[in-house]
């Protein structure tokens, strides 16, 4: 059917209906006058009809009500000021335990649209994320998604802010502390190996080129930007925080800057370029609810 | 050099069905040869067991059937040795019998398939003596029985009253997964139960093929953004409150100024909307009626789709559907009206279908008799 000086002609009991102007956004819908089972409404106009009433939301799907002892129309079984807030949550695929990652209260979601990243999460590993509705202290249904990370760099960050290394990484040689005693006794051919402590953590160094924002797409040097960069850096790595330092091979550790971060300067540049490079001791497991929160990188013990 | 009194070591209650070991310690003296356990009830003091047995064990088998469940026991323990001579009584030690409490799952679905990642497992305590469950914990394990959470040891209100009904939810059970599910628990007089450790199956009844929540892995910048695709609409039912039939699976809105309105929602350009349902009133008002409204909603509508039920004027068996949309911002309200074929008119219990399109502007309706009725 095509339209012609606003009439259609094909012939049909309507052929010289005119027909309205394109109207834009419905934003009411009223029933009435019977007994409804379910009210469907979808932006999907390439399928045939259906009597089968749908089954799943998709993302095509505008509203679905089943009129199931409620008024429900939309894809969650809750609606905004019903609840407290929402808990982020977290896993590695195959593992039971989640790790709750944030809590954000409903005055800080505008409607229902949720925006959070997670910096802690380890290059290499598939996760499931879960958003958990609170009401009332009580949480509800796990709405849950997977997804693989893969990041290209080497990352050292905190719950708020990330910095990548790209151009000229190095790790220096790390360590695995514990501590050992060997008491070397009169009379005895071989020392006493002496173990109290329960000590185990690494310990090591990185160090990167610090490069001014954008480098890597269009190659300018600006050095001014290069000088604000190393200051923003070198500021983060000393603000006395605990920190995650992760990488592409799938490395993470739950760590503090230890020392006095160093500036390694380019001569051959001017000075323009530097490395910057610090020492690290690792505090936790990365993955571990407590050290976590201990460690002030997640706002809930649990 | 003589015997030492012995120490009998208290037992927890136990089921007089069952054979139950005393154990005692002896501290220095002569050698243990013989041990002589008596049992007496605590109310009357009516020796009910009094048995002398050879045996270097510090230990004395009571046979199963030796007393009674539901009476509260004192027991003693004497040593002999290899002369004869018996050493002093022990200090008493009191224990209750009770039969073996029911300790079992309440609530898990046939076959033990759960649908959902979550599940609220109920286990129903009682005892016939009347003895309490002080305390309890469930404990989940993987297909290899390792375990991957508990509930913790949870305590029972000194006001229960039997049958005690607990329960405790696990979340988060991944899909197509096998684990194995166990109560255990401690009654009020220390005797340590536990339900079978009943094999599960968790399978989601609808995959995710469409999921709230939206991942997306920002490989240069190292972090995974979450975000929610959230659809929160809730209708309205005018003059309330909503009436339920059909074993609360259906909205009665029959009645003349009765409607179901949905708004907090958006659509923009085409659409298909349908609306299943029965028992519809013929030739009154609008079974359907879409609003365009402008953002600032104290203005006048932009346009109205009403869809209708009409009576086929040429044949009384027979029913359409109609659409009327009035275009408010052409002068004199421009109206376009479409019509459905006519299909058999449906009895009250029949499933009717309300099908509409919208493609640019122009409009489908289409009117289905799904049948169904008794």
């Amino acid at each position: 059917m095509f339209a012609f000086c606003g009439y259609n002609f094909c012939a049909d009991k309507n052929a010289l209906d005119s027909t309205p102007r394109e109207a834009k956004e419905v934003r009411r819908a009223a029933l009435s006058h019977g007994i409804l089972d379910h009210w469907h409404m979808t932006r999907d106009v390439a399928s045939a009809y259906s009597s089968n009433i749908p089954t799943v939301w998709d993302i095509m799907t505008v509203m679905d009500a089943n009129f199931n002892g409620n008024l429900n129309a939309g894809n969650v079984d809750f609606i905004l000021s019903s609840l407290d807030g929402f808990n982020i949550k977290r896993r590695k695929v195959g593992e039971f335990d989640w790790v709750n990652l944030a809590y954000i209260p409903v005055s800080e979601i505008g409607g229902l649209d949720i925006a959070y990243n997670d910096n802690l999460a380890q290059s290499g590993v598939e996760y499931e994320y879960a958003l958990v509705p609170v009401a009332g202290g009580v949480e509800g249904n796990y709405l849950s998604n997977t997804v693989g990370a893969e990041f290209d760099g080497v990352f050292i960050c905190d719950a708020d802010t990330v910095y990548r290394f790209y151009a000229g990484v190095e790790y220096g040689a790390s360590e695995k502390v514990q501590k050992i005693g060997v008491f070397e006794p009169y009379g005895r051919k071989y020392p006493v190996f002496v173990s109290n402590g329960a000590l185990n953590y690494e310990q090591g160094s990185f160090s990167g080129t610090v490069l001014a924002p954008g480098y890597l797409e269009h190659g300018k040097l600006d050095r001014l930007e290069m000088v604000k960069e190393r200051k923003v850096l070198l500021d983060f790595l000393t603000n006395k925080r605990a920190k995650i330092l992760k990488d592409w091979n799938g490395n993470i550790w739950l760590c503090c800057i230890v020392g006095n971060p160093s500036i390694d300067y380019n001569q051959a540049s001017g000075m323009g370029i530097a490395n910057v490079g610090a020492s690290y001791v690792e505090i936790g497991d990365a993955n571990n609810q407590t050290d976590l929160y201990n460690a002030g990188l997640v706002s809930e013990v649990q | 050099m003589a015997l030492t009194r012995p120490i009998l070591l208290n037992v927890n209650a136990f089921d007089a069905a069952n054979a139950q070991s005393f154990q005692f310690v002896v501290q220095g003296g002569d050698q243990v040869a013989a041990n002589r356990l008596i049992v007496q009830r605590q109310d009357t003091q009516q020796v009910v067991y009094n048995q002398k047995i050879q045996s270097f064990k510090f230990q004395h088998d009571l046979q199963a059937g030796t007393l009674t469940n539901g009476v509260y026991y004192q027991a003693t323990i004497t040593t002999y040795n290899a002369a004869g001579d018996a050493s002093n009584l022990s200090t008493p030690i009191q224990f209750y019998c009770y039969t073996t409490p029911s300790f079992a799952f309440n609530n898990l679905p046939a076959n033990n398939l759960i649908d959902n990642d979550s599940f609220d497992f109920g286990v129903t305590y009682n005892q016939s003596e009347g003895e309490l469950l002080n305390s309890y914990s469930f404990v989940l394990y993987d297909v290899q029985g390792v375990q991957l959470s508990t509930s913790g040891t949870q305590y029972v209100s000194a006001a229960a009253t039997l049958p005690i009904n607990i329960h405790y939810e696990f979340k988060g059970m991944a899909d197509s997964t096998v684990y194995y599910i166990q109560a255990q628990g401690v009654t009020a007089g220390g005797t340590t139960i536990q339900t079978t450790r009943e094999r599960i199956m968790v399978q989601y009844v609808q995959p995710a093929t469409f999921s709230v929540v939206t991942l997306s892995n920002n490989c240069e910048g190292g972090y995974i953004t979450i975000g929610s695709m959230f659809v929160s609409i809730t209708g309205e039912v005018s003059p309330g409150p909503p009436k339920y039939v059909d074993d609360n699976t259906a909205l009665d809105v029959r009645g003349d100024l009765d409607s179901a309105t949905f708004s907090g929602f958006t659509i923009s350009g085409d659409f298909t909307a349908s609306l299943w349902g029965r028992d519809f009133d013929i030739n009154e008002g609008d079974i359907i009626w879409l609003r365009f409204v402008p953002r600032d909603e104290t203005e006048q509508p932009l346009m109205d789709i009403q869809v209708g039920y009409r009576q086929d004027i040429d044949d009384a068996n027979k029913v359409y559907a109609d659409c009327w949309v009035t275009d408010f911002t052409r002068y004199h309200s421009l109206q376009y009206y479409i019509y459905s074929p006519s299909v058999a008119k449906p009895s009250s219990t029949d499933k009717m279908q309300f099908w509409l399109r919208r493609i640019g502007n122009l409009y489908t309706i289409e009117l289905h008799n799904l049948g169904g009725g008794s």
